[in-house]
């Protein structure tokens, strides 16, 4: 650690930035020197079960180690710079630039400014053009990879796909070439024939005088002209350590990734698409890793993630396994509350959390109209039995999600969102009086809704932020009952992310001005400004609503349509034709609607 | 149930912690050793797990102690090698004793610091040393002199005895900045140990009974 003690206690909880959590990995350093880089806060990349798995794959391999690097938070920037300090992995202490590999997980659009940062308080140029065959190579993958071309600039290459699907041959490949003594360029061209690999600068992108894409090829010879993501078939790789933070995360958990994917097919949800077909983990490999992970890292709470946990087919069986382990040591089970069906029910009731928390329900919009839009799949009639379980089960608080602003939504769907929170309210007081112990809350929370790529809403416009606004004024002097509480997220965030979501590779000159600007942290309230990006826009000549508040053409080229993700472009415009007549889709285990995902799927399994 | 008192001493990236994270830390600790321990009742369980004294961020710790409660008799020789095993990078376990009575918490009357450096105030001088003082109703004129039990120095190496109990408490940081008149952060002391207050006498905890 290059940090005196004494600078370290200048800043907020220093333990963020010294490493040595238990199950911290430690190697001698004659090995590929991976950084894996989270662009947001400590407490939040300790929490990223993504970061977790990543890590422990890597370090698996004994050719590789693998160590983390955060954004440091602006006390700590302040000190780095009066002690001449750059951006070091915790691990090794040792600084960036002289590791072999930076891989930075994109997890949100708002986070693109802290890999900016990052790349410079490493000392490195932000651009991957401008550096060196000494630095070393920076890639970037996660959700937002799948449209990699706002950032493509700054990174060497992407990796879209599942992470342990071709890591370890691109870092073979890595140590091929290290042995071989080849250059950055050579490498990058060895891999782009590996699943998953986008490198940017073999490609170039022609524009038409309107500014939508005419063109997207190969520069250089002997290259695939697109992407096909890197897929793993059936998930069978999984951690059996986790790290254990020092200082208190945002979850301090064994979380257990049940299964990836979806059979849901909610037209607002990239992960619905990206990540399909669904892929379930069998109850007894859960059931194996919770408890080896339990005595491993010592946490009192398990948490279950899935994109829709209840529907994994073994759910009931998993529970009742995961309590004989949980119970006796006291560790509580928590699970998410995705849909309010009979075994969730049977679920919760087992865990006896009822008294403890309040459950969280997401309708999305309140009016069927729009939930059929969506493909939502949930009838009022469903919403109002699950609250009304979920009340005689003892709950009084009900958090309702609603989007803002999907596509052909009227004020009427608006208004549908308080009648529904009050027709919650009312099933409160079909309880009998003696039922009702305590007053009801219920929360209305609406996020404005960000179309994204690789959905069927990718080719829709996004509502304009003082549309938000006004329907977000609506909403409010709607409510007229003193139960309900209304939350809604910030309009001005969700534009600039609806700008970045759908962006091409010219938006790289607005993030770069947006980040001179003092950009970072963007997606947290306090360091977000919208004048900065607005006027980062300006400067680099792009109209934001040109990416977020244009309905794109049925035809037209989007810029990452050059990625097979498996699921077909023409599903998705098939999907966004049904969305506008509110045409709902089955899921996938009543009925496959071919999207076109088994292309990639090499044989794999799937629903239907 | 067994009440057992653990010795540890802390070090390393542990100084970076406060008081609530070492206690989850050593909770976790505690149950990946799986040792029988005990659990309060009601609806949130948690480990019967009590610190002799918080230690300052920044801060390492010579003999430092807490309280734990097992659900039955184990081996406690084994039980100080399977915990040292499981323990994080920086906590050193020494011993492990059945215990009765009160808690650290509550018989700990004195700690010990250690520091480098040389006395430029003789704090001991007189039997009134005013500072000002921040408490709740705003700055007060305090007298820090009984609090101080002891300063010695030897080649060095001071060694400051402070009241650090529930009841009274002084300011290691604060008194160590007066005694050497410069600044002093808190990772430049070390707690060595923790006394109980027998009459006159001072009986470090390890050696001390209810
Ligand atoms: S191929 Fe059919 S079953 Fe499989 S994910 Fe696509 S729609 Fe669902």
């Amino acid at each position: 650690m290059h940090l005196s003690n004494e600078a370290l206690l200048r800043v907020e909880k220093p333990a963020r930035y010294v490493g040595g959590e238990v199950n911290a990995v430690i190697k001698d350093k004659n090995r590929i020197r991976f950084g894996f880089c989270f662009p947001d806060a400590y407490e939040v990349g300790m929490s990223h079960l993504g970061l977790q798995m990543l890590y422990f794959f890597m370090n698996r391999r004994e050719d590789t180690w693998c160590e983390r690097v955060f954004m440091p938070f602006l006390d700590m920037q302040q000190v780095m710079r009066e002690e001449n300090i750059p951006l070091y992995a915790l691990e090794s202490g040792d600084p960036i630039k002289d590791l072999d590999i930076l891989g930075f997980t994109l997890q949100y659009e708002m986070c693109y400014t802290n890999v900016l940062a990052m790349l410079e308080l490493g000392g490195l140029a932000l651009r991957a053009a401008d550096r060196g065959e000494d630095d070393p190579l920076v890639c970037a993958g996660g959700p937002c990879a799948t449209n990699p071309e706002p950032m493509a600039d700054f990174f060497d290459f992407f990796y879209i796909g599942d992470g342990e699907a071709t890591l370890d041959e691109i870092l073979d490949m890595y140590a091929k070439c290290k042995a071989r003594g080849l250059s950055k360029e050579d490498f990058l061209e060895e891999i782009t024939w590996i699943d998953g690999i986008y490198v940017p600068r073999f490609y170039d992108v022609g524009y038409k005088k309107d500014g939508t894409i005419d063109w997207f090829y190969p520069i250089i010879g002997d290259i695939p002209n697109g992407v096909k993501r890197a897929f793993v078939p059936e998930l069978t790789y999984f951690p059996d350590k986790f790290l254990v933070p020092l200082v208190e995360a945002v979850h301090n958990r064994v979380t257990l990734e049940l299964a990836r994917g979806c059979m849901r097919g909610c037209r607002f949800c990239q992960a619905g698409y990206i990540y399909r077909p669904l892929r379930e983990r069998g109850v007894d490999a859960l059931t194996a890793h919770a408890e080896n992970l339990l005595s491993a890292t010592g946490h009192e709470e398990v948490s279950l993630l899935a994109l829709s946990a209840c529907d994994h087919s073994g759910f009931g069986t998993l529970v009742d396994k995961l309590l004989t382990i949980t119970e006796p040591a006291r560790v509580s089970l928590s699970l998410p509350s995705t849909r309010l069906d009979a075994a969730f029910f049977d679920a919760i009731k087992k865990t006896q959390r009822v008294r403890k928390s309040s459950l969280t329900v997401a309708p999305e919009a309140g009016s069927q109209r729009m939930r059929d839009a969506i493909n939502k799949n949930l009838t009022e009639a469903d919403i109002l039995d699950g609250c009304l379980q979920a009340f005689e089960s003892g709950f009084h608080k009900i958090k309702l999600y609603f989007m803002a602003g999907l596509p052909w939504e009227e004020m009427d769907d608006i208004r549908a969102n308080v009648q529904l929170a009050e027709k919650v309210v009312d099933a409160y007081y079909k309880l009998t009086y003696e039922q009702r112990t305590k007053p009801v809350s219920v929360s209305v929370s609406t996020a404005c809704f960000v179309p994204k790529a690789f959905t069927p809403f990718q080719w829709a416009a996004q509502v304009n932020p003082m549309d938000f606004e006004a329907d977000q004024r609506e909403v409010k002097s709607n409510i007229r009952k003193k139960q309900i509480v209304y939350r809604y997220h910030d309009a001005k965030t969700a534009h600039i992310e609806g700008v970045l979501a759908r962006g091409d590779r010219r938006l790289s000159h607005a993030i770069e001005h947006a980040y001179r600007a003092g950009a970072m942290f963007d997606g947290w309230s306090e360091h977000f400004r919208y004048d900065r990006w607005l006027r980062a826009f300006e400067s680099a000549g792009i109209d934001p609503a040109f990416y977020a508040n244009r309905e794109r053409a049925e035809d037209e080229v989007l810029p990452w349509d050059f990625i097979d993700i498996g699921v077909t472009k023409a599903f998705l415009l098939e999907e966004y034709k049904r969305a506008k007549n509110s045409v709902l889709t089955p899921n996938c285990r009543e009925k496959c609607a071919n999207c076109g995902v088994m292309a990639i799927a090499d044989g794999g399994k799937c629903h239907g | 149930m067994v009440k057992v008192r653990i010795q540890f001493s802390k070090d390393g990236a542990l100084r970076f912690i406060g008081h609530l994270d070492f206690l989850r830390v050593f909770g976790q600790m505690l149950r990946r050793a799986e040792l029988p321990v005990a659990f309060s009742q009601g609806f949130n369980p948690h480990i019967l797990l009590s610190f002799a004294l918080p230690l300052p961020l920044g801060m390492v710790s010579g003999n430092d102690y807490a309280d734990l409660t097992l659900a039955h008799q184990v081996n406690l020789l084994d039980a100080v090698k399977v915990l040292q095993t499981h323990a994080p990078q920086g906590l050193t376990l020494h011993k492990i004793w059945e215990t009765e009575g009160r808690n650290t918490a509550s018989v700990t009357a004195t700690a010990d610091y250690t520091l480098a450096g040389e006395i430029v105030t003789d704090l001991l001088a007189s039997q009134e040393y005013i500072i000002p003082k921040k408490t709740k109703s705003g700055v007060k004129d305090t007298n820090i002199r009984p609090d101080i039990f002891d300063i010695t120095e030897t080649k060095g190496q001071i060694t400051l005895r402070l009241a650090a109990g529930s009841g009274r408490f002084l300011n290691p940081v604060t008194t160590a900045k007066i005694l050497l008149n410069r600044e002093v952060s808190a990772h430049e002391i070390t707690r060595a140990e923790l006394y109980a207050r027998v009459g006159e006498a001072f009986i470090p905890l390890d050696k001390f009974t209810n």
